[in-house]
């Protein structure tokens, strides 16, 4: 009796068996790989806001200081967004006809709040604070980005878990001393390395970061 | 030497006792207690199995196959959306902040809620203007951060969406202008006749402003009629000092400074906001000496129904309430007897009165000497350091009977101080009302008592006659059954959102004035009864406008306007800028002084609740006028009937205020309703309350349905065994089976009103009482997870603290404390030692901490039927055992449990997605998001303290509800496991907070919601790696021990053995035996050895 298959049928039957594996495992990969691909964190994807702000002319050409605006950063939990009397003391005198600050005018005036859309969000179950990590020493630019070179805010950092625990891991690679937090532009003196300072700040300042699940999820 | 044995229901007593007998022994299944009818999860417990009953085959809710296929659809066709980001929504900064706010950050405000006429002062945390948590006020020497259940549970009324939203005329809506318009057209109408035929039903509320309107109301309108109703009318406490002392007194006490106090039907410790001071007062004195304490004072009580009180007694008596006025009489006897010579002969005079209303039984004429001795012996160490004190539902004999007992003994000023009585506002005074009511002679009711229709007592028939009223106004959070019969019906500004203010009661500082602020803005408009009250009280018309332009032209005051112009007023003699900055002041600790004093201004308000109502009368002024009372005591002993025909002619049923929905008020509230009651573990309903004899006499038990019957009033209820009730008595919680517009209230229990009436408001006599055959599957968290007889609520004597080797108890203590052996490497805490410590013999089970866990946590409410399939999510429970071999006449303990947080976490071995870890600090961890619900931890865990979230609570909420939420806990979903977590919220703001400041953390820094809440001060947190601190002092305390220590765990959490102060001439073989029915066993305490006779 012929058989019924013939021989080379039987690598097939391997070579698709290996190849299914193959495809889970790759689709499995992907998926991965995608959730942590900018394309999902949506890093370096600007958003576009109800004002048109640039936060290059603020920061690089007015060098205004981060905290003029985001006046809680020290205090609270929450960075805060400036309050739109905030715009209006410089723009109550300053650009105070431009048709580009009419949205900024007509909140103020009809007590409505500027509808911002949000560029950084963590989930529900996160509970970062940025009053302690500027206290110990942990500058703007780490996770933000050169907001001076923005012109449009996208995220910077990918906001994932694993980026937040490089640092917590490793907090002197990023530490930096407290009068420069604000500084977009600061870098290590080149008398000393970052690991050396940063090893220095982290006793001087305390830094104890934590990686027990309860230090950021509640 | 028999082991005491606990127990937590009669099941689990007569189980014990049945394994006692042998394996091979059987209960006879026809006839006990655990023969099973089926639904009752109490039945289906079999030996000692603790699996919660099979969820029965229906589903929750009823789900079609349709919707389900609906709901189906749309997930998988959402799901695909999930694969792109979350969307990052919008940022919503303020135009211009709110001065002092910060993003984020917490603001605290004081204020102030009046429960039913008695103050209680609240310090509220609110987030970017939403209030989320409520706490006792600090500053305030009443409450020092603590509070009661009630208090905290009224936010999530705030945020009730069944609230009503606006004025309503029948079905027709009404806008504010146009309720002003037209109550200033019933002042119009009725100015003429002096207000001729308006009638207002008040609740007392002590406000210095509300009487200043009522007094301004009165000159407009000389004939109108005030008439005051409370729930918590005190009006036989007056009575009987006017039968005592020829003058209608209120009773103000301070038990700090009492060292033997006998209650007599009195649940002190239960009654919120009271309870809160008189808990920190009487918990201060039951922590012996160790760390500082006072002296233990000994608690006697006689009551009826077991009540927080009792399990907190010493010495506990059984009686039916009409025996009490027998049981004082024979005290007042006693007390005398044991006296002076002055005092033999006054008891020589009382004898032939007395002498008839002697209670038979050596068990209590025992209890009544040695408390008469023991009485003497606390008054003879000076100023009277004892206390008689007798229940507001007791006669006004008794009452009488108690102040005389108190004058003999010489109670003087802090322990009991006497003021003016307040004006009667029992269902007697409503008499008057009613039949003016019947004679229509009402034109304008104008109600702010609590929906009288309902809280009302039937012969009454209030409601009724209510359509005999052309014009009633009735302002209240919901469409009650009163709202649906008046007139006009005005949305009540809720108390969260109003102004206000309210004479602090007794504990309070002497002469000050809590001060309400509202936290939130009226979220559906509101009024506040200044504000309604002004709306009448004045006229307001200019001259050149008509009425109703001057109406809807002139906006009338806000509550906020009143209050300030009220006490400015008050405050004569300041520059505006004194003022400012003393009110300011006053805002922000939540009180302000009496300006002079006591009897300052306002004394032209009537009713007695004027400010006169501050002055207070020394009791060693007051004498005592034997004669009346004597010829009372006379009269009463020709009413009462002969011993034993009671029982002949029915049943005596006793009602009492719910401990959390007092009288009903609080029904729609989920939080309070799912709270099991503190004695009987009950939730979602009430249910008959009687001893084992009576339920054996009546051949009925647990879940059986009974019709009461009393005239031609008929209610069908449910019966519930509760060891330490009173035999041929029945116990009925008031506040169920409502029929109003709230939805959670609706259809929950039986309205024990239909069997009151004015006469016998608190107790009804004769009631007829037949089964149904009917049975009810009663919501009791009694059963669920317990812990199988091991030593786990401990007790010890006073005597045998000393020398804990020397005593059963004390070894007991030894043992379940120390190292064990253990395979496992010891894990190094070098930073924090995060721990917790609770010391039972300063928790009255008051259930406090229960609701601010609740509130602080976001934890949901499940429904009745998810308690009865045990799916109740409080993270922190009180289990309340029974201890002793008696089911008549048992010690009852209480003992708050959540999760212990082991060093030695079985939870965390078995968990196969490791999402319940340890911390650095020792805290067990759990990671909602990694769990996957198998629920092996919850299996794994000897203290069964992992709650599981079937159902999606939380997401179910609407967008009102969805403000009640403390922003810094996750909202927990659908399958997922959860727990104490020891506050690590507040743990991690505490420690950047301090770090941010520059700082080491420091003992206090971090408090947890239950400990802040709790009134007897029994829940200590801190560090233990921090010297000095509080937790580790209680962890070195030699009555520390550690729940299911052989199982070496070690618990974080510490427990301090309740301490037991018996009195010596009372050990327990010559226990109080009321009509003993059961064979002298043996001595049910195991502290005898120590009792010296003395």
């Amino acid at each position: 009796m012929s058989l019924l298959f013939p021989r080379w049928t039987n690598t097939l039957a391997r070579v698709t068996l290996v190849g299914i594996l193959a495809t889970v495992a790759g689709v499995l990969g992907l998926l991965f790989l995608y959730v942590r691909s900018p394309y999902f964190t949506q890093q370096g994807n600007p958003v576009e806001q109800p004002v048109e702000f640039d936060h290059r002319h603020h920061v690089a050409d007015d060098a205004i200081d981060c905290r003029y605006c985001h006046t809680s950063v020290e205090t609270s939990p929450s960075a805060g967004y400036p309050s739109t009397s905030t715009c209006m003391n410089c723009h109550g005198q300053v650009w105070n006809k431009s048709p580009l600050l009419d949205p900024v005018r007509r909140a103020y005036f009809t007590d409505r709040p500027i509808p911002w859309n949000r560029v950084h969000r963590l989930p529900d179950y996160v509970y970062f604070n940025h009053a302690i990590h500027v206290r110990q020493g942990i500058g703007c630019v780490s996770c933000h980005g050169r907001m001076d070179q923005s012109a449009r805010v996208a995220q910077d950092a990918p906001l994932t878990m694993g980026w937040c625990l490089e640092c917590h891991r490793e907090p002197e690679r990023f530490l930096r001393p407290r009068e420069f937090i604000t500084s977009m532009t600061w870098a290590p003196p080149p008398s000393t390395d970052q690991l050396t300072l940063g090893q220095e700040l982290k006793k001087s300042y305390g830094v104890h970061t934590r990686t027990s699940c309860t230090a950021c999820h509640r | 030497m028999a082991e005491p044995i606990y127990w937590r229901s009669l099941d689990e007593l007569l189980r014990q006792g049945e394994a006692a007998l042998g394996p091979g022994h059987e209960p006879n299944h026809g006839h006990g207690p655990n023969h099973d009818h089926g639904h009752d999860h109490d039945h289906q417990h079999d030996h000692g199995h603790e699996h919660p009953p099979e969820p029965s085959p229906e589903p929750m809710g009823t789900v079609s196959r349709r919707g389900f296929l609906k709901v189906l659809g749309a997930s998988s066709a959402l799901a695909g959306l999930e694969a792109c980001s979350a969307p990052r929504g919008k940022a919503l900064p303020y135009t211009r902040p709110p001065e002092g706010l910060v993003p984020s950050q917490a603001l605290h405000y004081a204020t102030a809620v009046n429960l039913g006429g008695v103050a209680s002062p609240l310090l509220a945390t609110t987030y970017e203007g939403r209030p989320v948590k409520i706490d006792g006020n600090p500053e305030h020497p009443a409450s020092r951060g603590a509070t009661g259940p009630i208090e905290q549970a009224l936010l999530l009324q705030l945020y009730d969406p069944n609230r009503v939203r606006g004025v309503r005329h029948g079905r027709q809506a009404v806008s504010r202008p146009q309720l002003h318009q037209i109550l200033a057209e019933v002042g119009t109408r009725l100015g003429p006749s002096g207000g001729q035929g308006l009638h207002l039903l008040l609740e007392p509320d002590g406000s210095p402003l509300i009487e200043h309107l009522l007094g301004r109301l009165q000159k407009r309108f000389p004939a109108a009629r005030i008439h005051y109703y409370s729930p918590r009318a005190r009006d036989a406490v007056a009575e009987g000092s006017e039968l005592a002392f020829g003058r209608a007194l209120e009773v103000e006490i301070d038990l700090d400074r009492a060292d033997v106090i006998f209650a007599l039907d009195d649940d002190f410790l239960g009654r919120f906001p009271e309870a809160t001071w008189l808990t920190r007062q009487f918990s201060a004195r039951r922590d012996p000496a160790e760390r500082g304490g006072k002296a233990m004072n000994r608690l006697y009580v006689a009551e009826t129904n077991l009540s927080v009180t009792g399990m907190m007694a010493d010495h506990r008596l059984r009686l039916r309430s009409a025996e009490m006025a027998r049981l004082a009489a024979m005290l007042l006897l006693a007390v005398a007897r044991t006296g002076d010579a002055a005092m033999q002969a006054l008891g020589r005079r009382l004898a032939p009165a007395v002498e008839g209303l002697v209670l038979p039984g050596a068990g209590i004429q025992d209890f009544i000497a040695a408390l008469a001795r023991d009485l003497h012996r606390a008054a003879a160490g000076g100023g009277g350091r004892c206390l008689v004190l007798a229940g507001p539902r007791q006669p006004s004999l008794v009452q009488a009977l108690v102040q005389a007992i108190n004058s003999l003994l010489g109670v003087r000023a802090p322990v009991l101080r006497f003021r003016p009585s307040p004006a009667a506002t029992g269902p007697a005074e409503l008499r008057e009302l009613c039949t003016e009511m019947a004679a229509k002679r009402v034109d304008t009711l104008i109600i702010q008592a609590w929906n009288p229709a309902y809280s009302t007592p039937p012969d009454l028939d209030f409601a009724g006659l209510l359509d005999r009223v052309p014009n009633s106004f009735y302002l209240s959070l919901y469409e009650d059954e009163t709202a649906r019969r008046t007139t006009w019906h005005v949305p009540a500004a809720h108390p969260f959102e109003s102004w206000g203010d309210v004479r602090g009661s007794a504990g309070a500082v002497e002469g000050s004035v809590l001060l309400a602020q509202p936290l939130i803005e009226p979220l559906f408009g509101g009024f506040t009864t200044a504000e309604l009250l002004a709306a009448i009280a004045e006229e307001r018309q200019p001259a050149g406008l008509t009425r109703s332009a001057a109406a809807a032209l002139l906006p009338l005051p806000s509550d906020r306007q009143l209050l300030t112009e009220f006490w400015r007023g008050r405050m004569q003699g300041l520059s505006d800028v004194e003022f400012e900055r003393q009110w300011e002041r006053a805002l922000q600790r939540g009180y302000i002084d009496e300006p002079g004093g006591p009897g300052g201004q306002g004394g032209q308000a009537r009713a007695g609740q004027g400010p006169a109502a501050r002055e207070t009368v020394a009791p060693e002024t007051l004498a005592v006028r034997w004669d009346e009372v004597v010829r009372a005591l006379e009269r009463h002993g020709r009413q009462a009937d002969p011993g034993g025909a009671a029982e002949a002619k029915g049943f005596e049923l006793n009602f009492y205020p719910d401990p959390k929905l007092l009288d009903g008020r609080y029904a729609n509230n989920a939080w309070l309703q799912e709270l099991p009651d503190p004695v009987t573990k009950l939730t979602w309903g009430n249910a008959a309350l009687l001893s084992k004899k009576t339920a054996d006499r009546l051949h009925v038990e647990n879940g059986d349905v009974i019709e009461l019957a009393a005239e031609a009033a008929r209610l069908r209820v449910p019966v519930l065994i509760l060891p330490g009730h009173a035999d041929e008595a029945i116990s009925l919680a008031v506040g169920y089976g409502r029929t109003g517009g709230e939805v959670n209230a609706r259809g929950v229990g039986a309205n024990a009103n239909v069997l009151r009436t004015a006469a016998h408001w608190w107790s009804r006599p004769h009631v007829e009482v037949t089964r149904t055959g009917e049975r009810q599957n009663l919501a009791l968290t009694q059963e669920h997870w317990r812990m199988e007889g091991r030593p786990l609520a401990l007790t010890i004597g006073q005597q045998d603290l000393g020398k804990l080797e020397a005593s059963e108890a004390g070894r007991r203590i030894l043992e379940q404390r120390g190292p064990l052996p253990s395979m496992y490497p010891q894990v190094e805490y070098p930073e924090h030692r995060w721990a917790m410590a609770i010391d039972l013999s300063r928790c009255t089970g008051c259930s406090a901490c229960m609701v601010a866990c609740q509130s602080e946590n976001n934890i949901p409410a499940v429904g009745a039927d998810g308690v009865r399939r045990s799916r109740e999510m409080h993270w922190l429970r009180i289990d309340r055992y029974f201890v002793g071999d008696s089911p008549d006449e048992p010690e009852a303990i209480t003992q708050p449990v959540a999760c212990v947080h082991c060093e030695n976490a079985p939870c965390e071995y078995v968990c196969p997605v490791n999402a319940t870890v340890h911390s650095d600090e020792g805290l067990n961890e759990m990671v909602y998001n990694r769990c996957v619900g198998t629920r092996f931890c919850s299996n794994n865990c000897p203290y069964k303290v992992r709650r599981f979230n079937y159902f999606n609570y939380t997401g179910l909420k609407n967008e009102l509800e969805g403000l009640l939420l403390n922003p810094d806990v996750t909202v927990r979903a659908r399958g997922v496991m959860e727990k104490c977590s020891y506050c690590v919220q507040r743990i991690e703001r505490a420690r950047i907070d301090a770090r941010v400041a520059g700082r080491e953390l420091q003992d206090g820094d971090v408090r947890t919601a239950c400990q802040v809440v709790c009134p007897g001060d029994a829940i200590v947190f801190g560090d233990l790696n921090l010297k000095g601190s509080e937790v580790a002092a209680h962890h070195a305390d030699s009555r520390r021990y550690d729940l299911l220590h052989e199982l070496n765990t070690r618990p974080r959490t510490a427990y301090l053995a309740r301490v037991k102060n018996p009195n010596p001439d009372l050990a327990p073989e010559a226990g109080p035996e009321y009509k003993p029915t059961k064979p002298a066993g043996p001595a049910p305490k195991s502290t005898e050895d120590g009792v010296e006779h003395g």
